[in-house]
């Protein structure tokens, strides 16, 4: 396959502060030589039997088409972040910014931040947005290859020297003020609303118990932490007890199989959440069966392990 | 900022940086120590080893950026991070504030020790001679072919940041050219004898993207003396 080359967003002539000079270098020297560097990898590895290629090949192929692929992508975005006057941060990039920094000015001054400390060496400045959370996230990278996963960039300011120094010598922070000054801010919207778009990563779906409410450990943890009245049951299988090491603060063991011996000591005002090792199906089982005896049971989602996973204490199994 | 204030600052710089060694080589200062105990150290900006105004192939204007901006930076920057892991109750600190700490400090450190080679090997002409000279003829079959990979990983790494170093490997008496990323890439236990700055602070302001022509004026005016002195001590050490 062979990668094309993506025409210069931005308007050299139009920038403030920033020569076409600089903007040709970059676009001609780096931009390109990233395309093409990554066109003759591309053509290697497809030449090549990977099942018969050593390793420290295999390797190296990968990483530098890593790289160059990355470096083609981030330029093309950071062509197309420049070209605007900087200021006007249109409505919902604004409630965006404001929602997940505080202010644009907030936004603002951690993007700068952020670049200035990459000052003197290589790097993007990124934000990003991250469909996990739904969020937006500035990110630093030292190198073409350092992304949040899964994330994406809207607007990226490239801290390479090579992005400045023509003009700027290695005053970066006249820099960082120039790039700032011709955001084009309207098509960094365009980007984010495309980017929104984007589903977050499928969550563990568990059809059989659609039907029963799940709580996540942070809201059990909440609860706890609050003193509000909860019963929570640890229903790991018996067999597994011999190997259980710990168990959650705040819960008592109770035998999944023996309920009828157990149902008696719990309350029916107070809601009861039960858990088993990993949130598959004892946990949730158990409270299908609490809920039928009329009580206001629900599974902690992750059972034992997602407990642990947030830092949640725990005390030995005895 | 004209030639002449350029020149009038890195000549204020270098005279600060030279009074610096002058009292204190590698300052360590006994009287000041920190809450926790621990000496202040002070890493003292060393002067420039030549002219700038005489180097070829590469501008004043670039070298008195690099050597105050660049160089000076670093052994700023590191006197910060020093000064704030001397202050840091290391046992009680979250592991993020140690790693980051530490990691910058090794960055700056690094910085500091390199850019201080690179100008070092900086200001002459001509081919290595001597006993280096005979070294790069046993381990790389030729000084030609010595200059050929060593010219070649500074091309490959141009466009991006890093070093190129030729260094002396005690464990197998051997010169070994070694490739790096950033600062912090070395080869362990290595001696790096002759620095090429590859970072684009080096040459953007004279060369734009062409790292490649600024890796061959480099290559024309390395001060083997230097090189050749360091390659004399390193390899009559046991």
């Amino acid at each position: 396959m062979q990668y094309h080359l993506a025409p210069l967003f931005c308007r050299p002539w139009t920038l403030n502060g920033i020569t076409p000079r600089l903007i040709e270098s970059h676009y001609e020297g780096n931009y390109g030589s990233a395309l093409r560097r990554l066109n003759a990898i591309t053509e290697e590895l497809e030449a090549l039997d990977p099942a018969m290629t050593s390793a420290e090949v295999v390797n190296r192929l990968k990483r530098d088409e890593a790289a160059a692929l990355n470096s083609t992508l981030l330029h093309e975005l950071y062509f197309a972040s420049l070209g605007g006057d900087g200021r006007t941060v249109p409505e919902t990039m604004a409630a965006a910014l404001a929602r997940d920094f505080g202010s644009t000015d907030r936004w603002r001054q951690e993007f700068i931040a952020l670049a200035n400390a990459l000052a003197g060496g290589s790097g993007w400045v990124l934000l990003t947005y991250v469909p996990r959370d739904g969020r937006l996230i500035n990110q630093s990278g030292a190198d073409h290859g350092q992304n949040i996963a899964g994330g994406i960039p809207i607007l990226a300011l490239d801290m390479y020297e090579h992005a400045y120094h023509i003009d700027f010598g290695s005053n970066a922070t006249a820099y960082i003020a120039a790039f700032m000054r011709n955001i084009d801010w309207s098509a960094v919207q365009g980007r984010y609303e495309d980017a929104t778009t984007v589903a977050p990563p499928r969550p563990l779906e568990q059809k059989q118990f659609a039907d029963v409410p799940a709580m996540t450990v942070e809201e059990v943890k909440a609860m706890l932490d609050s003193g509000d009245r909860i019963q929570v049951i640890d229903a790991r299988p018996r067999h597994y007890t011999t190997r259980a090491q710990d168990i959650m603060e705040g819960a008592v063991w109770r035998d999944p199989e023996r309920l009828d011996e157990w149902i008696g000591e719990l309350s029916k005002t107070d809601p009861v959440v039960t858990y088993c090792v990993y949130g598959f199906h004892v946990g949730c089982e158990t409270a299908i069966a609490l809920r039928k005896a009329g009580f206001d049971a629900r599974y902690m989602a992750g059972g034992h392990y997602a407990w642990k996973a947030i830092g949640g204490k725990v005390k030995l199994f005895e | 900022m004209s030639k002449d204030q350029t020149r009038r600052n890195f000549v204020g710089v270098a005279g600060i940086a030279a009074a610096t060694v002058a009292t204190a080589a590698l300052v360590r200062s006994a009287s000041a120590q920190t809450a926790t105990g621990v000496p202040k150290m002070e890493y003292a900006i060393k002067k420039l080893p030549f002219d700038p105004a005489k180097i070829k192939g590469i501008s004043e204007k670039l070298l008195v950026s690099h050597y105050e901006n660049n160089y000076g930076g670093a052994v700023k920057r590191l006197n910060a991070i020093t000064a704030q892991l001397a202050g840091l109750d290391v046992a009680a600190a979250p592991v993020f504030v140690l790693n980051g700490l530490k990691r910058e400090e090794l960055i700056a450190t690094n910085s500091m020790i390199i850019h201080e080679l690179y100008f070092d090997g900086l200001g002459g002409e001509g081919d290595p001679k001597g006993a280096l000279a005979e070294a790069l003829k046993k381990d790389f079959g030729s000084v030609e072919r010595w200059k050929a990979e060593f010219s070649a990983v500074g091309k490959a790494l141009g466009g991006g940041s890093g070093w190129v170093m030729l260094s002396y490997s005690p464990r197998d008496k051997r010169l070994v050219n070694t490739w790096a990323a950033d600062h912090t890439m070395t080869l362990a236990n290595g001696r790096p004898i002759l620095a090429l700055d590859m970072y684009e602070h080096a040459y953007q302001m004279d060369y734009g993207a062409r790292a490649a022509a600024y890796v061959d004026a480099f290559m024309q005016i390395i001060r083997w003396d230097n090189a050749a002195a360091l390659f004399e001590r390193y390899s009559k050490e046991t």
